[in-house]
């Protein structure tokens, strides 16, 4: 059997969609059977996450903000979403 | 004396119609159908949406009956997305046209849910009381060509249970986004036809080692969703997340329900939306107020740890097997009813009974 591929492009599932609640001031990935709330440095990543690579990700966040440790930022807001069943693969041409 | 504040909701179930071309044995729709045939006319349907986003709501569950009998549902599902609010459709995509869909897609519904119910033909149709199977595959066929994120819905009961295999392997080749495997919930037409439908408990392991086994595989590529039967939990599922918590369904005729079997327990009394707004439902109605949180526990619920996870199980449940809504949930091994389970559990190993059709019955 055929292991999960990696998540090399990383974007939402098609299922799933972003939106800011202006009512309870938060941003929200909104989905079927929930909603996940996330923090502002998580929302700008989802910003991000437009078919370009996660390599590509860490590198507009580190051009924008400088900052030490944005990989692993990343790298953690994406297990989640994977964890969540949110994740999907946005290269996927050869499948 | 509530003395906890009250969060406003994020789920809007839209009952659309109760009326369905199918007849499943186990709908969640009231048993006494016929009683609601009224149904509300567009321009409400658009003020209860406005209502339910100026209220907090950020999703939509389209669902009814079949949806799809509403000639208004793009229209509806064009506002709700006007005003930001996630929608989603449940359909048992035996009236949904290539036309029908483009129409939705075009209107930017987000999600659509196909429920098949069983991968059999012959089973589906027999389950469904009408021949149903192809048009079900065709629909998915026309939801794929438009580009659709596709949820299977698959419930789940004692005659297709020994199926999962044949059930993972149409998941597998349709290649949907979603699955959801949701066990028969017990109450409404389900609970009438509970004989006929509850599986035994060695049909259940086997499935559910299968189903597992099935998650972890397409782990990141297909999300699986799987519903269990609280029948055979020892304690009871956190129905709603709790009573007027997040949740709220309006009924086809108006009614604003805190759960969407709740019409089950006959001493309720429901406000509608053609007299009132949904605002002052959520935080005024009696009804949304009278199992909210959990001061209103009752023994053994009160002191146990689970308060705030289960809110005491399933107020529907409880009224249907002990006649009392204001009781722990007969499911929790903790219940002093729980025997009224376990008879049912020991009934499950006899040989199947007849179950019968969900008809329009006063």
């Amino acid at each position: 059997m055929e292991s999960a591929k990696p998540v090399t492009h990383p974007i939402l599932a098609r299922f799933a969609r972003y939106r800011w609640d202006k009512i309870r001031e938060q941003h929200q990935v909104v989905f079927p059977e929930g909603v996940l709330v996330v923090n502002d440095s998580s929302a700008e990543i989802l910003a991000l996450m437009d078919g370009r690579s996660e390599d590509g990700i860490v590198e507009a966040l580190e051009d924008k903000h400088g900052a030490p440790e944005i990989r692993e930022d990343v790298q953690e807001f994406l297990k989640i979403l994977f964890l969540k069943g949110l994740l999907a693969n946005g290269n996927n041409h050869s499948r | 004396m509530a003395t906890t504040t009250v969060d406003r909701p994020m789920a809007l179930l839209a009952e659309l119609t109760y009326r369905c071309p199918l007849q499943c044995p186990y709908c969640s729709n009231p048993v006494e159908l016929g009683k609601y045939s009224e149904e509300l006319d567009t321009e409400t349907w658009l003020r209860v949406l406005r209502e339910a986003a100026d209220l907090g709501v950020v999703q939509a569950h389209f669902s009814g009956g079949e949806p799809l009998l509403r000639k208004d549902l793009a229209e509806l599902v064009r506002e709700a997305r006007a005003l930001d609010i996630y929608t989603d459709l449940s359909t048992g995509a035996t009236l949904a046209t290539k036309e029908r869909l483009a129409e939705l897609k075009e209107a930017g519904l987000d999600g659509l849910q196909l429920s098949v119910l069983d991968p059999r033909a012959d089973q589906n149709d027999w389950l469904a009381g009408t021949k149903s199977f192809e048009q079900k595959c065709a629909a998915f066929e026309f939801a794929k060509e438009l580009d659709f994120p596709v949820t299977l819905n698959i419930v789940l009961h004692r005659h297709n249970l020994d199926a999962i295999e044949e059930i993972i392997a149409l998941a597998r080749d349709w290649a949907v986004e979603r699955v959801e495997f949701a066990h028969v919930q017990y109450t409404g037409w389900a609970y009438e036809n509970r004989a006929a439908l509850l599986p035994t408990r060695a049909q259940l392991e086997r499935a559910q080692l299968l189903v597992s086994a099935f998650e972890k595989e397409v782990a990141g590529q297909m999300r699986v969703l799987h519903v269990l039967p609280d029948y055979y939990q020892d304690v009871p599922k956190g129905c709603l997340q709790g009573w007027g918590s997040v949740f709220l369904t309006v009924a086809p005729d108006g009614a604003v329900l805190p759960c969407q079997t709740a019409r089950e327990i006959p001493t309720l009394e429901f406000p509608n939306v053609k007299t009132q707004d949904l605002e002052s439902i959520w935080f005024h109605a009696p009804v949304f107020q009278k199992f909210r949180g959990t001061d209103w526990l009752p023994e053994p619920c009160r002191d146990c740890e689970r308060k705030e996870i289960d809110f005491g199980g399933c107020r529907c449940q409880a009224f249907l097997l002990t006649g009392d809504a204001g009781v722990t949930d007969p499911v929790c091994t903790q219940s002093p009813h729980h025997q009224l389970v376990e008879a049912a559990i020991a009934a499950a190993s006899e040989p199947s009974t007849d179950f019968q059709y969900r008809v329009m019955r006063r």
